[in-house]
C-alpha cells in the first residue's frame, strides 16, 4: 500500500542552495584536471579516452534516470514517488552531455583510431563523420523526448510551465487527466527511444573502437548496464537528500526494499548480459570476437580490473543485497549503491580503455578528477531542477492522491 | 518452548482484549518465550508474538551452494573422466559450467525448499502439549509462559491483572 502523501504544500526542494555552486565547483575542478592533459600533444589521445570514458557512463547514468521515471509511471506504481521525481531531475544534464561529445567530435582522430583505413564494403556506415552525425541526431532527439516528458509531468503536477520556475507555482493547477494520455505516449516513447539510440551509441563507441569486433548484444548490455547504475544514482540521491525533499513519508522500510530489489534485478540482468555475451565468444573462439575479451581477460592491468568489476559492480552487490535487511535500511542500501557507481563507472572504463590503450593507462590525480568533474556537472544540474522545480512535486502528490 | 524451566504458567482468557492486554505486557516485560492458543486465527496478535526466523532461509541457501558444487563437480569430473575434444580450449573451463553451475543451484535450493517446508509445516499429528484445554479450540484464548520459580509470581500477576479468568501452574 502506498503511504499517504504529505497534506501540507510545504516546499519541497530544501537542499542546500550552495550545492549547484558546489557542483559547478567541482565541475571547474575537472576541467583544470583534465584541460593539461588534453593541452599536451602526447597525451591528447589519453584525453580523449577519459572524456570518451565519462561522457559514456554520465550520460548513460542520467538518460537511465529519466527512463526510470518513464517505465514507472508507465507502470502506474503508487509507491515510486521518490524514485520518479528523482529520475525526472537528472534530465538536467542531459543538454550538458552534447558539450563533452562537441569536443570528442574534435577528437575524432583519438576516439576511432581507425579512422583513415579503409573499411570497405563498411564505409557506408563506419565513417567518423557518419558516426558522429547518427550519434548526435539520437542524443537530440533523446534529450528532445526526455525533456518533453519531464515537461508534461511538470504541467500535470500543479501549474502551467514557463520559462520562469515561479510563475509555474502561481498559476492554476490543470486538472490531473489532461495531458495523462500525452504523458503516457512520452512514457512508451522514451524507454522505446532509449534502447535505439544507446544500443547505437555503444556499437560506435565502444564496439567501433576496435575494428573489427562484433557484438549483437553490446548494445544491450549498455543499456542494461546504464539502468544499472541510474538505479544506484537514484538509491544514493534518495536516501542523502530523500527527507530534505520532502519524501520522508514515501520512503518507509518497505519502499527501500522494493526499491533495492529493483536495484538487485537490475544487477542480476546486467550480469546476465554480461554472461550471456561471453559464452558464445568464448565457445565460438573466433579471432575477430575473441581479440576483445583477450585484450580484457589475458593480460595485465586489465585482467585485475575486471574481476575487481565483477566482485565490485556485478557479484558483490548482488549477494550483499540477497540480505532483507541491507535493503530495508536506507544507510546500507546506499553503501551498496555507491559500490555499483564505483564498479560501474570501473566497467565502463574497462570497455573503452583497453581498445583504446592496450599496454595501459595512466589512472592518477587528474583522471580521478576529471570523473569527479563529471559527477559535480551533473551535481549543479540537478541541483537546479529540484531549486527551481522541487516545489512542484508536493502538489502533484496531493493531487495524485486524490485521484 | 524454553528448556530448564521450572514451571509453566498457563492463563485462560474468555475476552480477547484481555488476551491482547495480557501478550502486550509481556512483550513490554521481554518475555520472549510462550506459547499462544487461539480458537480462531487472528492478525491482532500476530505482532506481538516472539519473532522467529524460519529455518527454510538456511535451507535454501545450503542447497543452493550445494547445488552449485554439485553442477561444477559433474561438469569438472566428466570433463576429466572423458576424453572431451575441446578445440585447444581448457579442459577445465569455468566459463561453459557455470550454465551447469547456475541451473543445478536453482534446482537444488528450490527441491530442497518445497521439502523443507513440507517437513517444517508441521503436518504430521503430534501429541497434543500437557497445558492444552479442549476450550482453546471452542471459545477462551490461552496463553503457556514456562518460567523458573523466581518469574513465576510476576507472570501470574501479569495475567491476573489483564483480566484472566484463570490461572494454572505445572
Amino acid at each position: 500500500m502506498s503511504p499517504e502523501p504529505p497534506t501540507d504544500n510545504r516546499q519541497a526542494g530544501g537542499i542546500p542552495r550552495w550545492l549547484p555552486w558546489l557542483g559547478a565547483a567541482l565541475a571547474l575542478a575537472g576541467l583544470a584536471a583534465w584541460a593539461p592533459i588534453y593541452g599536451n600533444h602526447a597525451t591528447r589521445p589519453h584525453a580523449a579516452a577519459i572524456l570518451l570514458v565519462n561522457f559514456l557512463y554520465w550520460t548513460g547514468l542520467a538518460q537511465a534516470g529519466v527512463v526510470w521515471a518513464a517505465t514507472l509511471r508507465l507502470c502506474r506504481t503508487r509507491w515510486s514517488h521518490a524514485p520518479e521525481r528523482l529520475g525526472e531531475a537528472f534530465v538536467a544534464f542531459l543538454p550538458l552531455a552534447l558539450i563533452p561529445f562537441g569536443v570528442l567530435y574534435l577528437c575524432e582522430d583519438y576516439v576511432l583510431p581507425w579512422a583513415g583505413r579503409d573499411m570497405g564494403d563498411r564505409t557506408l556506415w563506419v565513417n567518423p563523420s557518419g558516426i558522429f552525425a547518427r550519434n548526435a541526431v539520437g542524443l537530440v532527439v533523446m534529450l528532445w523526448l526526455s525533456v518533453a516528458y519531464v515537461r508534461r509531468r511538470l504541467a500535470t503536477n500543479g501549474g502551467t510551465y514557463s520559462r520562469n520556475g515561479n510563475r509555474a507555482l502561481e498559476s492554476a493547477p490543470t486538472d490531473g487527466d489532461n495531458g495523462d494520455r500525452g504523458t503516457s505516449v512520452l512514457a512508451v516513447l522514451v524507454p522505446l527511444v532509449y534502447t535505439v539510440v544507446y544500443s547505437i551509441l555503444a556499437f560506435d563507441f565502444i564496439m567501433g573502437l576496435q575494428q573489427p569486433w562484433y557484438s549483437t548484444l553490446i548494445g544491450g548490455y549498455f543499456f542494461v548496464g546504464n539502468m544499472y547504475a541510474g538505479m544506484a544514482a537514484i538509491v544514493v540521491l534518495a536516501s542523502v537528500l530523500g527527507p530534505r525533499l520532502g519524501f520522508g513519508a514515501h520512503l518507509q522500510r518497505q519502499q527501500w526494499l522494493d526499491i533495492g530489489n529493483l536495484l538487485q534485478a537490475f544487477g542480476m540482468l546486467t550480469i546476465y548480459m554480461f554472461f550471456s555475451q561471453l559464452i558464445p565468444i568464448w565457445y565460438g573462439n573466433m579471432p575477430h570476437e575473441t581479440s576483445f575479451l583477450l585484450a580484457r581477460f589475458h593480460h595485465e592491468p586489465w585482467r585485475t580490473v575486471v574481476w575487481c568489476v565483477i566482485a565490485g559492480a556485478y557479484f558483490g552487490p548482488f549477494l550483499l543485497m540477497c540480505l532483507t535487511e541491507i535493503k530495508r535500511n536506507p544507510v546500507t542500501l546506499r553503501a551498496v549503491a555507491a559500490l555499483v557507481l564505483v564498479g560501474m563507472y570501473v566497467e565502463r572504463y574497462l570497455l573503452v580503455i583497453p581498445s583504446l590503450e592496450p599496454r595501459g593507462s595512466a589512472f592518477g590525480p587528474s583522471e580521478v578528477l576529471t570523473a569527479v568533474g563529471f559527477g559535480g556537472a551533473f551535481l549543479a544540474a540537478f541541483a537546479w531542477y529540484v531549486l527551481r522545480y522541487g516545489p512542484l512535486w508536493a502538489r502533484g502528490e496531493q493531487r495524485e492522491a486524490k485521484h | 518452548m524454553k528448556a530448564g524451566a521450572a514451571r509453566t504458567i498457563t492463563a485462560v482468557f474468555t475476552d480477547f482484549g484481555a488476551f491482547l492486554a495480557a501478550l502486550r505486557s509481556l512483550k513490554a516485560e521481554g518475555v520472549k518465550h510462550f506459547r499462544v492458543y487461539s480458537p480462531v486465527e487472528l492478525t491482532e496478535y500476530e505482532d506481538l508474538m516472539p519473532r522467529r526466523g524460519s529455518p527454510i532461509r538456511v535451507v535454501s541457501l545450503l542447497a543452493g551452494f550445494t547445488g552449485c558444487a554439485l553442477g561444477f563437480w559433474l561438469c569438472i569430473g566428466s570433463a576429466k573422466l572423458y576424453n572431451l575434444i575441446v578445440g585447444g580450449k581448457p579442459v577445465v573451463a569455468w566459463v561453459p559450467y557455470c550454465v551447469i553451475g547456475f541451473e543445478l543451484t536453482i534446482l537444488t535450493a528450490a527441491l530442497c525448499t518445497v521439502a523443507s517446508v513440507f517437513v517444517l509445516s508441521r503436518l504430521r499429528p503430534r501429541a497434543l502439549s500437557p497445558e492444552y484445554d479442549g476450550s482453546f479450540s471452542a471459545d477462551q484464548f490461552g496463553i503457556c509462559v514456562p518460567c523458573n520459580n523466581e518469574q513465576a509470581g510476576g507472570i501470574a500477576e501479569t495475567f491476573r491483572s489483564s483480566g484472566a479468568v484463570e490461572i494454572r501452574e505445572s
